[in-house]
Parts: C-alpha cells; structure tokens; sequence
C-alpha cells in the first residue's frame, strides 16, 4: 500500500499527528479531505466511517472512493449541515483548512452539534510567527508562494496566542496540542538565524513558539486536562533528521524510507517488520556537511559497523567526514532472509559547513601539515609580492587586467566545475593581491569587494582542493561507482592449488636401519616435542627407537605407548646409571647404526639425522658427537658455557674434527682428543658391540679414550648440532663442576700431589664469596638502566678494583649473603656453612682470578649488547655468580678427597654437594 | 652478524603474530651470539621521540633486551597501503648509523625507504611475507565488499574491486612489489598455500619454506584417550569476526542432535554481541571472552578437538600450529593454508569453507565415535609438522650465512 504521505509514528508531520489521534472504528467528519488521502488511511487501517466536505468536484470524485458520504462545495455556505443532518461524529478534522475561511469562528461554532459529547475537533494549523517569516520580514520581503506558511490562498493567520484565543472565544476545551517543529533552513524560505544580527537570531531562536511550522489541537467540548506536547527535541528534529532507506528492488525511494529526529549521540533504532526482501539499506545520518562517528550498527543484534560502504570523503577508524550535503551509508543486507530492526549509534562531531573548523583530533595531524605546507606557500607568495612591488610601475594597467578576469570568473563562479583551473587563476589573483595595499589605492568600491570575497574563497577552496589532493593521494578513500558496480557483479572463487603444487623435497632414503637409545626418566614434557620429530625424520627407510625408562611418573610409559615402532624398557630407579641404561638400550636395539640421545634435546632440523648419519658415513668414522646449541630459554652464562665448550673443543667454526690417535699430553689435551658427547652421539652398532659404556660418570669421555687407544676414528662436528641446553642454578653448577673435576682426574688418573693448606683453601673460597656478593650488592644500585656497554664495564670494574683491596668485615658477609641469597638461595646456603664454621679470611688465587672472571663477563656481553637492560642486566649478575660457582665447584673437586678425609665440615658438606648429578 | 629486522610495528605497544615471530627470532638470534636490532615504525605521540631530521623522528629503547629503533613520520607519504618512494639522506643515515650485515624485512609497510637506503649500502636483504600485503594493498585477499579475492591480476582487479589507492598506483604497486621481491635474497614464505599464491600471481617468484616456529614454553599436550561414550569439548579461540567463522560454528552446534559435548568459546571481536546473545539458550555452549597466555595450558587440558573454521586465507595461523603440537585434532574449513596442516580422517577434518551443514555432519561423526579421535591424534604424531622457535630461527641462519657467503 502506498500513500502519499509518511504514516510511521516516527515520521513527524501534521497529518500524521492528527491520525495518531483518531480511534479505530470511529465516524469522522474530514472537512478538505481533497483527494482523499487520509480518506483511504482512515476507512483501510483504522476502519473508519468517513464523511467529507471538499470544494473542487475532481478531488471530491477521488475521495469518495473511501468515504460514506462527500459533500460538494464551500463549507462556509454550510449546505452541509442539511446532508448530514442527525449524524454524531466523533472526530471532526480540519487538516489545515481553517487558514482557508473567512470565518472559521463561524465554522468551528456550528459543527458542534455534529460533534458527539465525547467527541472531539482535530485541527492543523500554520504559525505565522514562525521565525523564517520573521527573518524575512525582517529582510523587508513577503512573499507569497503555493504552499507552506504563505500559501496565497490563505486568509486568516495564526500565532499559537491567537488560535488560543480564537478556540477560547468558541467555547472548546483542548485535550491535546503540539506543533510541528521546521528550522528557518528547512523551510520554504530556507533562511538563517545568521542572516540577523546575532542578538537579534539568538534572541528569535530562544522563542519558544519561534519553530512551530504548524500548530495541531485536539479540542472538546468539555473541559479535560491539557496534554501539552513541546518537547525540545522536537526542535531538534525539526533541525536534523536521521533518514533510512530500504531497498526491496526498487532502489532507493522516499516511500520506502524512514525518518527520525535525533539528539546528540544516541542509539536510533528503526523497525523493519514491514518490509520484505530488503536487499541494500542507506542511512543519511544528515542533509549537511558534517563529521560523524559511527560507533556501532546492528541489524537484528548482528554487528554490520565494519561493513559500511560510504560516500563519505574520507574516513578514519570510524569517523566519517562527509563533503557534501547529502551524506550516504550504504549496506548491503542480501544475505539476511528478514530484518526486524536496525539500530545505529551515532555522534555528530561537526554538523553544518560552518562549523567544520571545529574539525575532531584525528584530522589535526593532517591539518596541521597542510598548514605546514600552506605556510611555506605563504613565504613564496610574500617574496612574490616583493617582487611585484618593484613593478608599481605597470600596477595600474594589472588592476585592469585583473578586473577583467574578475568579470570573467564570477560569470563561471556559481557553479565551479573544475576546481582545478579555478584556483590557478584564482592564485594569480592572489598573489596580486599580496600588494592589496597599493592597488586599493587605485581600484574602485565594487571591484575591491569582488577581490575581496574571491580571496575568501580562494582560501577555502584551495584549502579544500588540497585537503583533497592529499588525502586522496595518500588514501584514495572514494569509491567510485565503477567499483561499487564491479564489486556488485564480482563473484568470488577461492584460490586453491592442488596436493601436488606442494613441492616437497625428495632425498635418496637409506637402507641402514637407525636406532634411537634414550635414556627417560619423567620426561613426558620433553618427550611429546622430540619424539614426533624424530620418528618424522626425513630420508631413513627405517628407525628405531628405544626407551630406557627408570620407572617415570608422569605417563611417560603411557605416551610412549602410542607408537608402534617405539620399544619401551622400564628399570628401577636404583639400577640406573648412563653406562648401564644406553648398553641395555642397545642391548635391545636392531640397527646397524645406534644414536644416543637425551630426552630434553631436539634435532635442528627434519634433515638432521640424515646429515648426522651421511657426515658419520663420509668420514668412515666409528663415532660421532655433534655440538649442542643452546634453546630459546638459555641464559647468557648458558650461552657462554656452550660457546666456551665448542672453542676448547676447536669446533666454533662449522667443521668436523678427527682424531684416530692418542697422544699422551696433559688431562685437557686429552679430553679435547676423546672427548665424545652423549647428548648426541652415534656409533656403528657393529663396533659399539665391542666396547660399550663403562663408569658411573664421563663414560662418553671414557668410550672415547678407549677407541682412539685403539686407533679408531672418531670425531665431533659443528657441521650439524642439536639444540640442548638447561636453565641451572649457581649452585647446580658448583655440584657439577665438583663432580666434573673429581671423574676427570679418576679418568686420567691424575694425582695431586701438591700438598694443600685446607684452612687457606677454604678461607680463599670464603673471602672470594664475599668479594662477589658485594659486587653484585654494589650492581643492584644501578639504577639508570638502560646503560650502556662501556658505562657498565667502568661501574663494574671500579667497584670490582675498591673492593678487591678491603677487609673484609662480618657486615660485608652479611650484605654478600644477602644479595647472593636473593639471586640463589642454597648457594647462599652453602657460604653461610663457611661462616657458621668461623673460617678465617684469606686472599688466595680464587680470590684474585674474580678479576678475571669478571672481565671474562664483560667482555662475552660486549660482544653480543652495545645496551644493557633490565633483562640482560638480570643475566649478567647472574652469569657473575654462576661462573664464580662453576670456580669454586672445581676447586672443591680437585682435592675432594683431602676434604673428605678431614674431620671438619667440609667432608659433610662434599657429601651434599656430590649428591644429585 | 648484525641483523636489521624491519616490522611496521613492535612491542610493547603492538604484540600480533608478526611482532610475536620478530621477537622470539631476534632474541634466539642474540643467544646465537649475534647482534640484532629492530627498526619499527611507531604511532606513538610526538613529544615521545628523542630527535627529529627532516619528517622522521627518532628515538631508540629496548625491549627485553632487544635493542629498538623506532621512527615515525607525519609525513602522508608514510600510509598503510603504499610503498614509499622517497629515500633521502635521513633513511640512508638512519641505516648508517645501525649498519646490519643483513637486513630481514618482517613487514614491509613504512619501510620501503629505509629498504632502498640500505640496498643503496649493497646490505643484501631477505624478506618474510607474512600476509598478502605485497599483492593486496588490503593485505588480507579480500575485496572492498568482503568477498574472497582469487589475485590481483597485475593490480588490475585491485583497481575494479578495491578502495584505498589512487588510480594510477594499483598497477604500479604491484609492479613496485615485484621489483622488491625480486631483488630480494630470498623470499620466506611460512606455508604453501602463500608460497604458491605468490608464484601464481607474480614472474619469477623465488621462496624458501620455513613454518613458523612453536614457542613450546607455555604448551602442554593433551593426552586423553576416548572410549565409545566420551564426551567432547570443542575450542573455538580467536577474533569474533564473520571471516573466522565463528557464526558457522554457532549455526552447526545449533544443529546437534547429539548433546554429548560442550563447546568453549574464547575471543572477542565485532561479533561478541551475537555469540552472547546466540549462546545464551544453549547450556552446553560457554562464551569465555579473551583468553591470555597463561591460560593456554588449561586450554588445552580442558578441550579435546579445536575448530578453525575460516572463511579467509589463512596463512599458518598460530592457534593451529599450537594446538596440532597440543595434538589436539583439529577442523578445519578447506580455505587457503589450513587443508595443507590437517588431512581429512587421518590428522583431523576437513570441511566446506562457511557450510554449516557439513560442518554439523563432521561434528554428528565425531560425537557418534568418539574413538576415531584416538587414531587421528596418533596419525597427528606420525605426521608431525610443526617445528619450535629454535629450529625456525636456526633456518633462517643458515639462509644468511649463505647469503653473506654468497655476497664476499
């Protein structure tokens, strides 16, 4: 169904107002119905019984198509009465007619016999005092139109106190009164309050009456309570209206569409039932030059905010900044099947073009560029205007061209095509004008004006061209309609590619069968990691992998049990030792080479194994170690000790080192000769057989001794490595280091045969602790972090070179105890045994190479930081006090059994210390 | 080595996928005993930097060791979508002053100039491409309306479809992007579905495959096995957007005749709104909202098959690889890279990108017999892919060291 004026109670007009008052089923008498518009309304929707009084006889045929009964002629003839005498109504309507009589007192006095007792008058009436009329008035103008306020058919006039009057003096009641809000823009006027001066337009505005377009009444015969209905944000909807259209197939039309008023920053919501098969929406938030946020539009709950499509001239987050009077958002909404209703939440940052200098901050930072650059434009202008300066001579002659121009652009001024051309020659205008002081001299009235008002624009216009030419380089946010109606027609097809596009890398396998031994104890965390890679290994027919389990907890067995090919043997706890578990891995493996592994290493790649096989291979070797690389959580002491490692052992560089030969050098040579690394290591099964591991600890080294006494080839390379390494705390490494020293010298059968002083053994282990605890509690006063290299290397050394000379006192062991004991707690355990004990003080070698060791940290962090922050600041204390522990482990170590044999506390201690590795 | 790695953005104000990679690459790469800087561009206010020349102001800090150099521009030349052109002495001083042996460009945006400043050193360069942004100004292969791109023909269609550029820039991008990969070291490429999108769209694409690696640090792997009856919890955790499919997942639940399961949904996103509303009515359905980190091992004790039901080109999402290394069995809409991760029936499931319908079949399967999932967590171990940090960072050496040797 269609009519030809809005019926949805959001939609505020005049006639809606009076149907909104009208009960179903009732009699109405309609007096002007004309072509009987809300004729149809009221018989279809409310089920009305209409009568009519109409005086053009072609309307009056239209009208009675929905009306009981339509009376031909002047309603102040009142031949009327006679037709509808004896009928009761009880709504009698006067739609703006009464402006139309020459008596409507007259009118209004004798339908009240036609009116029921209940019953009441509707009216619609225009205002005279609307301020558009007064603006004009004020302009000294009148004028007459077809319709609106001034319809030239109209004879009497109202103000909202005269009508009053006039219901007053009939002897009415009103039940009800409203108005229809317009601004002086929106009307057929559209004049401003600004076209007054700014008293006089404030003073208007603030009237109350000042916007009612139309007054509307209910009256009664009776007195009853007034309702009055003049609320403010009427006013404002008469200013800004939100507007939907809706799209079923039509395109967008104004039948199908929806207006609300708004106040600042709300939620609007607009209900949809009515429509079916909407294909598009199109809010225009407002009919004006503006900038609005949209912070959120649903539709039926769903969020559709990121799927606007604008006209807007550019955007930004969700700031939309419109360039013209006729904002559009535009969503597409095929793929709902039925929308009940859509909300949109709304703020208007600017509204207007005047007030768009009130620009929001995200356009600053463009703005202020642009002025940047038109400042710069400025300079050039002032120096041509010196320059024209010099050229007075030839002004006056200029002044006549340029008046020329003028005449020539204010033909072409009302409609600027190409913004373009204009503002050359606008430019060229300007720069003369930059001598505006000598040419007003000479130029008439009118002609200055003309200049004057063309540099305004020329302000604004270039300003805007710019703003435009920027952003549009720098965003092209338009979219074009070419896009609007490619994107339309586009039908998306997803890009896939076949199984065979995946170029996977295809190597000769080989027919050896690889054995994996690793020995496992509550593993399962690492486990999950290495086990997929391993058995994912690129380039074997076949591998094999044994675990040797000392009874885990933590569901190794249960894990490892998912695999087919994994072989899994569980031994007590007590039966372990790493000689022990890797033969009995053996023992059980199959294949013609075996790989010992640890639990917490991971291969570097998928081709790993292959490389580590092939390089075992190449070389004809017996066995090969490969070097660990550090993990993603290693510390810097970590680091260090791995690089430290790779140099003793000469494999920094990638390369892999042979040795067939033993030659009997020192304990270190030697171990650099043997040295095999059971993190990884591979042997031919065939050649293991015959030696296999033996000892408690180091049997890696040990197995290397004893293959190259018997002239074997065996080697470590750098060529590959697996990634291994642990986090361990200070007091971890000074057991390891302990243990470490103590095999060593088992395996190479060291004797120490230096007689030791016990006492200025421990007393040098003793002062040296303190020596570093109060370095690291001098450390932690730095508080300027970051620093930089070079400034922690002259903080640290000239505390390190104050200290290194006192005497120690128990307030500096107590300070030392303190900061070790927050970075390490059992270590700090450990000194405080030193000084329960009362060892005395003494400055030995220990106690001198912490200069050393120092130096060694520095120098390793220089190499990889030129800054230090708090995360590497962290790491270097705590490389200080692990490389010091790493010191005294090893001492410790090297004349372990003299401690153990004494009867002090040392020998209980070593027991502790020894425990665990 | 001296790296230089470029990202257009960087902690601690930005911390997605391709900051998270940065920094775990970086920071291995300093363990690994190198020296690592990264030059970000930063959005942050001006007053915060320390110096300006010409448009870029400077300023340098650290972040958990890293050294950082940070540069921003209020310059227009400085835009999401374009290369920058104008190299000056200011990029080329800038670059001086790091001077890498190498530069790995993580991102390209705002980077183009300094990228020229160094080439003009000869400092060979290596690219990752982490999205489409060399071929997609919008970066994600999806039009203006919202619909799947299938490739910019030369920028062409970029210019019919898509807003954002200048008329003359849609050609002479692509062209300007297949300039810089082409001069490129080499050209990372972290699946195949990117690999082969690039060598499809541009000449003479040249790449190398290196996934992105898994930081196992805060994972757990679920070990559950399942009987005939087991119930099963289902995990859908990212950006509540249409193009994650999150409303596919809610319309197939919905669906279920089968209640032996609960769904868990983490995230946030335009779409919050509508996952409440939707998950109200359904008491096995829980909406979590964000999840962080820490919370991750929980995740995946508490869930037994995780949901990736895009409805973009995914390129080797996060959560995907983090979960397959939780073998937790994956479904996976058949959409850019996820099929390449997940077999159908054997290491997870597969079904129709954004039809509900099939996805509901796959779940009614899954609750019928629960116990296939014994068999595809255990195919998942069998046909293990993914790889952790150190592995992807010690390829990404091995690329540059034959690089630098290449270059003597």
């Amino acid at each position: 169904m269609n009519y030809d004026f809005e019926l949805d109670n959001a939609s505020r007009n005049s006639l809606s107002l009076l149907i909104n008052r009208i009960k179903p089923n009732s009699t109405v008498l309609e007096f002007g119905p004309a072509s009987g518009r809300m004729t149809q309304y009221l018989k279809e929707e409310l089920s009305c019984k209409v009568y009519g009084v109409e005086i053009d006889e072609d309307s009056a045929k239209k009208a009675r198509e929905y009306a009981q009964k339509i009376c031909v002629g002047n309603i102040e003839d009142y031949t009327w009465k006679d037709k509808f005498k004896g009928i009761k109504f009880d709504f009698i309507v006067f739609a703006d007619v009464l402006e139309h009589l020459y008596n409507p007192e007259n009118v209004l006095n004798n339908i009240k016999e036609f009116l029921k007792e209940d019953g009441a008058v509707l009216i619609s009436v225009p205002n005279i005092a609307h301020s558009s009329i007064i603006i004009n008035l004020m302009k000294n103008e009148f004028n007459y139109s077809k319709t609106g306020l001034l319809d030239n058919t109209h004879i009497k006039f109202y103000t909202k106190k005269t009508f009053d009057e006039l219901i007053k003096k009939c002897s009415y009641f009103k039940s009800y009164e409203t108005a229809v809000y317009t601004n002086p823009a929106n009307t057929e006027f559209e004049n401003r309050y600004n076209e007054l001066p700014t008293e006089v337009g404030n003073f208007l505005s603030t009237l109350p009456w000042s916007e009612f377009y139309q007054l509307v009444f209910e009256l009664k015969k009776h007195e009853v309570s007034v309702e009055s209905d003049f609320t403010q944000e009427y006013k404002n909807y008469g200013t800004y209206f939100i507007q939907l259209f809706v799209d079923t197939g039509n395109g967008f039309n104004e039948e199908e569409s929806m207006r609300i008023g708004f106040q600042d920053q709300k939620e609007i919501s607009f209900n949809l039932s009515k429509f079916k098969k909407i294909k598009k929406l199109r809010f225009d938030p407002i009919d004006d030059y503006s900038f609005v946020k949209i912070d959120e539009i649903k539709i039926d709950g769903l969020d559709y905010t990121n799927e606007i499509v604008s006209n807007a001239f550019h955007t930004r987050d969700d700031i939309y900044y419109f360039e013209n009077n006729d904002p559009q958002l535009y969503l597409d909404v095929e793929d709902q099947n039925e929308i009940q209703t859509v909300s949109i939440k709304i703020e208007y940052l600017c509204k207007g073009e005047e007030s768009l200098s009130d620009i929001p901050n995200v356009y600053k930072d463009i703005i202020n560029t642009q002025s940047e650059s038109l400042q710069q434009q400025t300079k050039k202008l002032d120096e041509q205007s010196k320059k024209l300066e010099e050229q007075s001579k030839s002004l006056h002659n200029q002044a006549k061209i340029i008046e020329d121009k003028t005449l020539h652009i204010l033909h072409q001024n009302s409609e600027i095509i190409n913004l373009n051309e204009t503002i050359i020659i606008l430019n060229e205008i300007a720069q003369s004008l930059r001598i505006k002081n000598r040419i007003k001299k000479l130029l008439p009235t009118n002609v200055k004006n003309i200049l004057r008002s063309l540099l305004f624009k020329y302000r604004v216009y270039s300003e805007k061209y710019k703003k435009f030419k920027s952003l549009g380089k720098a965003n092209g946010y338009i979219f074009t309609l070419k896009q609007l109606y490619k994107s339309r027609l586009y039908k998306s097809k997803a890009l896939s590619f076949a199984k065979t596009d995946l170029n996977v890398d295809v190597v000769e396998t080989i027919k050896d069968k690889m054995s994996i031994v690793i020995p496992t104890y509550n593993g399962l965390s690492d486990l999950v990691k290495l086990i997929p890679q391993l058995i994912n290994q690129k380039g074997f027919d076949s591998i094999e992998i044994v675990i040797i389990d000392s009874s885990s907890s933590d569901g190794t067995k249960e894990f490892i049990e998912k695999f087919d090919l994994l072989t899994f043997i569980t031994i007590e706890q007590k039966d372990f030792s790493h000689s022990y578990a890797r033969n009995l891995g053996y023992e059980k493996s199959t294949g013609d080479y075996v790989l010992f592994l640890v639990q917490d290493a991971l291969p570097e790649s998928e081709m790993w194994l292959y490389n580590f096989y092939t390089l075992h291979k190449q070389n004809n070797l017996t066995a090969l170690s490969c070097t660990q690389m550090v993990n993603a959580e290693a510390d810097l002491y970590t680091c260090y000790g791995i690089d430290n490692f790779n140099k003793f052992l000469g494999i920094s560089e990638k390369i892999t080192k042979i040795t067939e030969k033993f030659i009997d050098l020192n304990v270190s040579a030697s171990r650099n000769l043997a040295q095999l690394d059971n993190v990884a290591c591979m042997f031919k099964s065939s050649e293991f057989e015959q030696y296999k591991f033996q000892g408690k600890y180091a049997e890696d080294l040990d197995i290397g001794l004893r293959l190259i006494k018997d002239n074997k080839r065996i080697g470590i390379t750098s060529e590959i490595s697996v990634i291994h390494s642990h986090l361990r705390s200070s007091y971890y490494y000074m057991k390891r280091a302990l243990v470490e020293t103590d095999v060593l010298n088992d395996i190479f059968e060291q004797q120490n045969n230096s007689d030791i002083n016990i006492n200025n053994e421990l007393s040098d282990i003793y002062t040296a602790f303190c020596l570093v605890g109060n370095l690291l509690h001098k450390l932690k006063k730095i508080n300027t972090l970051p620093i930089s290299i070079d400034d922690l290397k002259v903080y640290t050394l000239e505390n390190m070179n104050t200290l290194i000379n006192i005497e120690y006192s128990s307030f500096h062991f107590s300070e030392a105890h303190l900061s070790i004991s927050t970075l390490d707690t059992q270590l700090a355990d450990t000194i405080n045994e030193f000084h329960q004990n009362n060892v005395t003080q003494f400055k030995g070698d220990l106690y001198y190479s912490v200069h050393h060791l120092v130096h060694e940290c520095l120098g390793y962090v220089e190499q990889r930081y030129n800054m230090i922050d708090e995360k590497i600041f962290d790491e270097f204390c705590l490389f200080i006090l692990k490389i010091f522990a790493t010191n005294v482990g090893s001492k410790l170590g090297a004349h372990k059994k003299e401690y153990e044999q004494s009867d002090i506390f040392i020998a209980q201690l070593i027991k502790i210390l020894e425990k665990g590795i | 080595m001296h790296i230089l790695y470029m990202i257009h953005q960087f902690y601690p104000n930005h911390y997605s996928g391709t900051e998270r990679v940065v920094f775990g690459t970086a920071s291995y790469m300093q363990k690994l005993g190198h020296k690592v800087t990264v030059l970000t561009y930063s959005h942050e206010d001006d007053e915060t930097y320390e110096t300006q020349q010409d448009e870029i102001l400077y300023k340098e800090y650290m972040y958990e060791g890293l050294n950082v150099v940070a540069v921003k521009s209020n310059s227009n030349n400085y835009n999401t979508s374009y290369f920058m052109n104008s190299e000056s002495p200011v990029h080329r001083s800038i670059i001086e002053k790091i001077s890498p042996d190498i530069v790995h460009v993580a991102h390209m945006m705002y980077m183009h100039s300094f990228l020229k400043a160094a080439t003009s050193f000869g400092i060979p360069y290596v690219v990752s491409l982490t999205d489409f942004w060399f071929i997609c100004h919008r970066a994600q292969m999806l039009t203006s309306a919202g619909d799947l791109c299938s490739g910019p023909e030369k920028g062409k269609r970029c210019k019919d479809m898509c807003i954002g550029l200048e008329d003359f820039y849609y050609e002479d991008r692509f062209k300007i992007a297949q300039n810089i990969l082409s001069e490129s070291q080499a050209n990372i490429v972290s699946s195949r579905f990117l690999e082969n999108t690039m060598t499809h769209v541009l000449d003479n694409f040249k790449s190398n495959f290196i996934p992105y690696g898994v930081n196992f640090s805060y994972l757990d792997v679920n070990n559950k096995s399942y009987h005939a009856d087991s119930k099963i919890n289902f995990l859908f955790s990212g950006t509540l957007t249409k193009h994650k499919g999150i409303d596919v997942v809610i319309n197939a639940f919905k669906s279920l005749k089968n209640k032996n399961f609960e769904l868990n949904i983490y995230g946030d996103g335009p779409m919050k709104n509508f996952v409440i509303s939707e998950t109200k009515a359904m008491d096995n359905v829980h909406f979590h909202g964000k999840y962080s980190k820490e919370d991750t091992k929980k995740l995946i004790q508490n869930n037994d098959v995780v949901l990736v039901p895009s409805t973009w080109y995914e390129n080797n999402p996060i959560i995907l690889q983090e979960m397959i290394a939780a073998n937790i069995p994956p479904i996976v809409s058949n959409i850019g890279s996820l099929p390449e991760m997940v077999e159908d029936k054997k290491t997870g499931f597969v079904f129709e990108m954004g039809n509900s319908n099939d996805l509901t079949k796959v779940l009614e399967d899954i609750l019928e017999h629960p116990k296939q999932l014994n068999v595809i967590k255990r195919n998942m171990y069998n046909n293990y892919k993914v790889i952790t940090i150190e592995q992807q960072v010690l390829a990404y050496l091995d690329l540059y060291i034959n690089i630098l040797k290449d270059d003597d």
